[in-house]
């Protein structure tokens, strides 16, 4: 008995100190927790830290070079987007390269990783970055961007490379920089190249036409009106999901056009105080942000990094996005300029009220469908693919507006933010309804397509 | 053994003390405020500029001198974007790290906002 007293006294001693042990690992672990770095590691096993980072250094490259409105914007993101995947997607289980997926892409020779050598993803995947950012940017990148990117590179260079056997570090680099090069190229011959240095593509002239487009502030010409002859990703995002015919143009005041233009009048006329600041919050206001599509970029990075998602779920999350995007932005210029409908504004100061005036400046480009519906559209499928099980049921609060002087708004469900985007254009008096319902409909399509058209890794963390 | 006790006691507060969302919110928004100032700025801009740009003959003199404000504006969102940008990446990963202490943050900044006055309907 006494013999046992002992024993468990001298357990006792031993085992507050090794349940305190434990607890203070555990602890340690939960505080400090990160994703290390080694060679011949899958994608699955890195973080995406770093990936992140550059993500906001394209925000901010895009609201501060010059020529990058929405459409250039989304095409940069684009490019970059489905560089970066390249760069890690042969260290994701089951991934496939876009290579034969996206159109025209097959004609362009990416480097394979060689047989029997290690790679380090993370050191590929931040020289494939990088160098695609100068790339996109060129001509117009100013020097403190530049310096930014050449800044991130060494550092997470530096970092990834802790530890590293020198020949992987340098066979990895240079891998990460031929996919840049490659995709480059490939991005060279889509319509698009350099075109931030014309974005208004001219010369054009608007048809005379009653129903067509007519400048509504001092810009005489629109935006990009040869836009929509991009090559697209997926051609089906051209070709299969094309807006109807809208309705027939009439200033008769019984007609659905006069009807649907009324809907706009009396809309910002008894708009709520809520519904002004919902117009401001999706407008990507004028001279200080990243364009619509840098917005639903920073969304899903936002939700990335509160997912702790790796750096082979974020490299296939942005590549999904970044087909999305570029590709709604080509489909919904091809109809903007198939139909060049006029401006809700110019139809409304002419036929109904002359003293109307929007919440918001009307963006100098024709109306029918709506840009942000279109990319919010496809970037809602992107999302719910990601991270529902399809419902696009998610709670979440969208902090991204935040440092543009907008307090964060919460959704239960991805559909409802798109909605709520698409509202956002009525509300502030530049868009019909048809133009954001079909543009709903345009960009849902192309969401789908990316999703179901490529063949993308499964159950990625 | 005691060292190692208080030693543990420390962590474990720190790794579950209870965050401050008030204060917080209180400490992050002056750099919310002139944010919200600055939106209101904007779209004053914008809207001014949507008025007189129609006759650029007319309001030549204007467009010169708003288009100096507008830039100047434009810069300091830009600046001040960076500064919130930055320190909410910074109380997103040391302080709020759940989403309802997000959340709470976001309600209470937008209640001190209002009532410091940054907002003009």
């Amino acid at each position: 008995m006494n013999s046992n007293i002992v024993k468990w006294t001298s357990y006792k001693n031993l085992a507050v100190p090794a349940v305190l042990s434990l607890i203070v690992l555990f602890m340690f672990d939960s505080c400090t927790k990160d994703i290390s770095i080694q060679s011949s590691k899958t994608t699955e096993e890195y973080s995406a830290d770093f990936i992140l980072s550059y993500y906001d250094q394209i925000c901010k490259t895009v609201k501060t070079t010059p020529g990058f409105f929405p459409p250039q914007a989304a095409r940069a993101y684009g490019y970059i987007g489905i560089a970066q995947y390249e760069a890690v997607v042969n260290g994701i289980e089951n991934g496939k390269s876009l290579q034969n997926q996206l159109n025209g892409f097959a004609s362009f020779q990416l480097p394979q990783p060689l047989q029997g050598e290690l790679y380090n993803w993370a050191i590929a995947s931040n020289a494939t970055t990088a160098r695609m950012m100068r790339l996109m940017f060129d001509k117009n990148l100013t020097p403190a961007n530049r310096l930014k990117i050449d800044s991130l590179e060494s550092l997470y260079h530096t970092q990834l490379s802790t530890g590293e056997e020198t020949s992987i570090i340098s066979r990895s680099q240079s891998y990460g920089q031929n996919i840049a090069d490659v995709v480059y190229n490939y991005s060279k011959s889509d319509g698009g190249h350099e075109s931030y240095l014309d974005p208004f593509q001219l010369p054009y002239s608007v048809p005379p036409d009653p129903f067509c487009w007519v400048p509504t502030g001092a810009i005489t010409t629109p935006l990009s009106p040869r836009w929509g002859n991009n090559r697209p990703f997926l051609t089906s995002n051209i070709q299969k999901v094309q807006p109807p015919q809208h309705m027939a143009f009439s200033v008769a005041t019984n007609s659905e056009f006069y009807k649907e233009a009324m809907i706009v009048y009396n809309t910002v006329t008894n708009n709520t105080s809520e519904q002004i600041e919902i117009a401001k919050y999706w407008a990507d206001d004028p001279f200080a942000t990243c364009t619509p599509a840098g917005h639903t970029f920073n969304i899903l990075a936002q939700i990335l990094k509160e997912e702790r998602a790796t750096l082979a779920k974020s490299s296939m999350a942005f590549a999904k996005m970044s087909i999305a995007e570029n590709d709604a932005f080509i489909s919904c210029w091809k109809g903007k300029y198939d139909y060049i409908l006029i401006r809700p504004v110019s139809y409304i100061q002419k036929y109904i009220d002359a003293n109307f005036k929007t919440v918001i400046g009307t963006p100098p480009f024709p109306a029918y469908t709506s840009g942000h519906s279109c990319e919010m559209g496809a970037g809602s499928r992107i999302l719910s693919s990601l991270f529902t099980n399809g419902s696009g049921n998610y709670q979440f609060t969208d902090y991204s507006q935040l440092q543009y002087g907008f307090f964060a708004r919460s959704y239960s469900n991805f559909e409802e933010m798109a909605q709520e985007c698409a509202n956002s254009r009525l509300y502030g008096g530049i868009h019909y309804p048809i133009d954001n319902s079909k543009g709903l409909q345009v960009g849902k399509a192309i969401g789908d397509n990316v999703n179901k058209e490529i063949i993308w890794p499964l159950l990625v963390r | 053994m005691i060292k190692y006790f208080l030693f543990t006691i420390l962590l474990f507060y720190s790794c579950t003390q209870k965050v401050d969302v008030v204060k917080l919110a209180e400490q992050f928004s002056a750099l919310e405020c002139k944010a919200v100032i600055l939106k209101d700025k904007r779209y004053a801009l914008a809207d001014r500029l949507r008025e007189i740009e129609m006759d650029t003959i007319a309001n030549r003199k204007e467009l010169d001198s708003l288009d100096k404000v507008i830039n100047l504006t434009k810069q300091e969102s830009l600046i001040l974007a960076d500064s919130i940008k930055n320190q909410l990446d910074n109380l997103f990963a040391h302080y709020l790290k759940d989403p309802s202490e997000r959340k709470a943050f976001n309600d209470t900044l937008r209640k001190i906002i209002e009532t410091k006055g940054c907002i003009h309907h």
